[in-house]
């Protein structure tokens, strides 16, 4: 099967100020009229490169996932595709229809109801007649905002100009489907059904994607690019993607010092099998894990919450004391905790403990967090991966 | 693609006139209100000037010419305002949506083609209006309807030319506002075009692109032809290659213009 986009070489510059972007801007502009040149390829003052030298293809049925931080060059990417943006040297080729899901509610008039922008939008994407009023009622449908289509958008709450415009945006059928960060809109039912609808558009469709959800990423997508300062740092399977994504998320991690409260309340150290654990070095699957919490500065029956949190600071697992019927003792200053086994996925993760009143209203510490990293075999993106007893059972096939 | 890129711009112009509708309490009674404003006064000044006397034919042409002229300024003023912000005005659209910019020029056209009809008509009803006699002659009013189209053409040229500039500087905004009165006191308006094919007047007029068509309806409507025709229809014929490059351009200029205006 032939690729459908094919993307060569793809360099593409920005300028970082903006009397020089504006001048620069000035010059392409004399030299498209004149010399009949689209773009300066060199790098000038003030300019730097924001894509490097990125190749790549993607072929029908393919859902590639453009991950990467801030400022990776990912839009940029995008809009290169979508011939949005031009390229400073290589090229895009693109076979086949495209359609993209970027500033979808972008060129919505406010005070024309959402039918009515809808209808000019139909009209724009080449609709007419029953073409058209097919279109208007599947996006109505879809949007599902009961009176307010037909009521002007500037009334629309921002989740409601979110739905209208996915659904306008979405109702199509190309052979190269651009998506960028678009999916977190509404409510969580809309979002499932756009969830769906990428799904339907997918399936016959070359696919791009940026998002910084992994969810999203791991759901949707098949294979996976990981881009580091507009260069392809990594092109494979999507979960490889993933992983690398939060490797380099937790490298920022453990940079910073994250969110305390009355920090000095409270200190712990991790214990791997039974030794200390050294910040900074990591941890194979499976291996034992334990906290000693020094609770000495802290009241008597206080709530301790363990928490662990992966790359992206989101609680994983949390061990919470006040499950446990803890009796405290009249005198003690250390608390062990065991934690069982790392059954994680690798990647990046951090230990914290909060710690709450009695009654676990008021909140009275957060320490620091010690990062750590799992290393080990992947097999998929979700963090916690337990082992459990697997047997064959005989079966008695005659009875 | 050809009619899909006609329809698309069809379809943006009837949106932008359905907004200008609704935004405004008296829609496009504003395309009377300017010009029967500017055509009152001037009429009460001449009057006054000339010590009360009773109107004449030539003095009716004088009005006519100026209710004419200003009418039509306002509605090229318009176009080229228009045309010149389309980028900016637009640049949702043509991000979010897989629609070239051709349609965004072409529906300033057709609104302009709209407009240009309404106040050819709105001059034609000053006519009798005024006493002033219909031309008589066919030609008259073939050069007639060409000068509107020569505007037309101009306006959109014109625009097309300072778009890519008003999306990087925003003195091309204000240029334009500024320039208005000044084109306005060096375009035959208030005074008869010279006519003679020498002086200053002359050349301002043929490098003016209101000027000729402006000259040329003046004389259509008095069935008398005008040193100004063939410069007209010469400037004319420029007008449309320096569009059509334009249009050619425009494909080249958007990247490069969506990407200096930012997200």
């Amino acid at each position: 099967m032939s690729a459908l986009i094919e993307v060569n070489g793809l360099w593409k510059k920005y300028s970082r100020n903006l009397g020089s972007s504006v001048k620069y801007a000035a010059k392409d502009l004399m030299r498209a009229a004149f010399l009949g040149k689209d773009v300066n390829a060199e790098l000038r003052e003030s300019e730097f490169w924001a894509l490097r030298d990125m190749n790549f293809s993607l072929r029908r049925g393919e859902v590639l996932a453009v991950m990467g931080h801030n400022g990776a060059g990912k839009s940029t990417l995008l809009k290169c595709i979508a011939g949005k943006l031009v390229a400073d040297r290589g090229s895009v080729v693109r076979h086949g229809e495209l359609g993209y899901l970027l500033e979808m509610s972008a060129g919505f008039a406010q005070t024309m109801t959402g039918r009515d922008n809808v209808s000019v939008r139909g009209r724009l994407m080449g609709k007419s007649g029953k073409d058209l009023a097919r279109y208007i009622e599947e996006v109505k449908e879809f949007a599902d905002i009961d009176v307010f289509f037909d009521s002007p958008v500037q009334f629309y709450s921002s989740g409601m100009k979110s739905r209208l415009g996915f659904a306008a945006s979405s109702v199509m059928t190309p052979d190269i489907l651009i998506i960028d960060e678009v999916l977190a809109v509404g409510d969580l039912a809309f979002r499932l059904r756009c969830y769906e609808r990428i799904n339907e558009l997918a399936r016959n469709a070359a696919v791009i994607f940026v998002s910084h959800s992994i969810g999203q990423v791991a759901r949707l997508c098949n294979r996976g690019v990981y881009l580091e300062k507009g260069r392809v740092l990594f092109d494979g399977g999507v979960q490889q993607a993933i992983s690398l994504y939060q490797d380099k998320l937790g490298d920022q991690n453990e940079k910073k010092r994250g969110h305390v409260y009355h920090a000095d309340l409270v200190s712990f150290d991790l214990k791997v099998n039974g030794e200390l654990f050294t910040p900074g070095k990591s941890l194979g699957y499976g291996t034992a894990m334990a906290l000693d919490i020094d609770v000495s500065r802290l009241a008597d029956n206080v709530q301790i919450r363990v928490l662990l949190k992966d790359a992206s600071q989101s609680v994983l697992m949390d061990w919470n004391s006040a499950r446990c019927n803890l009796e405290w003792p009249e005198a003690t200053s250390i608390l062990h905790v065991d934690l069982g086994r790392a059954e994680l996925t690798p990647g990046a993760y951090s230990f914290s403990v909060q710690v709450m009143s009695p009654d676990g209203v008021d909140h009275v510490s957060l320490s620091e967090s010690i990062p750590f990293r799992v290393t080990g075999d992947y097999y998929y993106a979700v963090p916690v991966q337990r082992t459990a007893q697997w047997s064959f059972k005989e079966v008695d096939r005659e009875s | 693609m050809f009619t899909d890129v006609i329809r698309s711009g069809f379809t943006l112009a009837v949106r932008s006139i359905r907004l200008q509708i609704k935004q405004h309490a008296l829609g496009y009674a504003w395309v009377l209100i300017t010009p029967v404003l500017y055509a009152a006064c001037y009429i009460f000044i001449k009057r006054e000037l000339s010590g009360g006397s009773a109107p004449t034919v030539d003095g009716a042409r004088d009005v006519l010419r100026a209710f004419a002229g200003i009418t039509l300024f306002q509605c090229w003023i318009q176009i080229v305002q228009d045309i010149s912000a389309f980028i900016r005005t637009h640049r949702g659209l043509l991000r979010g949506i897989n629609v070239g910019p051709i349609p965004f020029v072409l529906a300033v056209v057709f609104e302009g083609i709209i407009a240009i009809a309404i106040r050819s008509l709105l001059i034609i009803i000053a006519i009798p209006i005024l006493g002033v006699p219909f031309p008589l002659d066919l030609v008259s009013w073939v050069w007639f309807f060409f000068s509107l189209l020569a505007l037309l053409i101009s306006a959109t040229m014109v625009g097309l030319l300072l778009a890519p500039w008003a999306v990087l500087y925003s003195d091309v905004r204000k240029a334009l506002t500024s320039v208005s009165l000044p084109i306005i006191l060096i375009s035959p308006i208030f005074y008869p075009a010279v006519e003679q094919t020498a002086g200053a007047l002359y050349w301002l007029n043929i490098f003016n692109p209101i000027a000729s068509p402006l000259a040329v309806i003046s004389s259509s409507l008095r069935d008398a032809p005008s040193v100004y025709m063939l410069p007209m229809v010469l400037f004319t014929v420029g007008a449309l290659v320096i569009l059509c490059w334009s249009f050619k351009m425009l494909n080249r200029q958007i990247p490069i213009l969506l990407e200096r205006m930012g997200n």
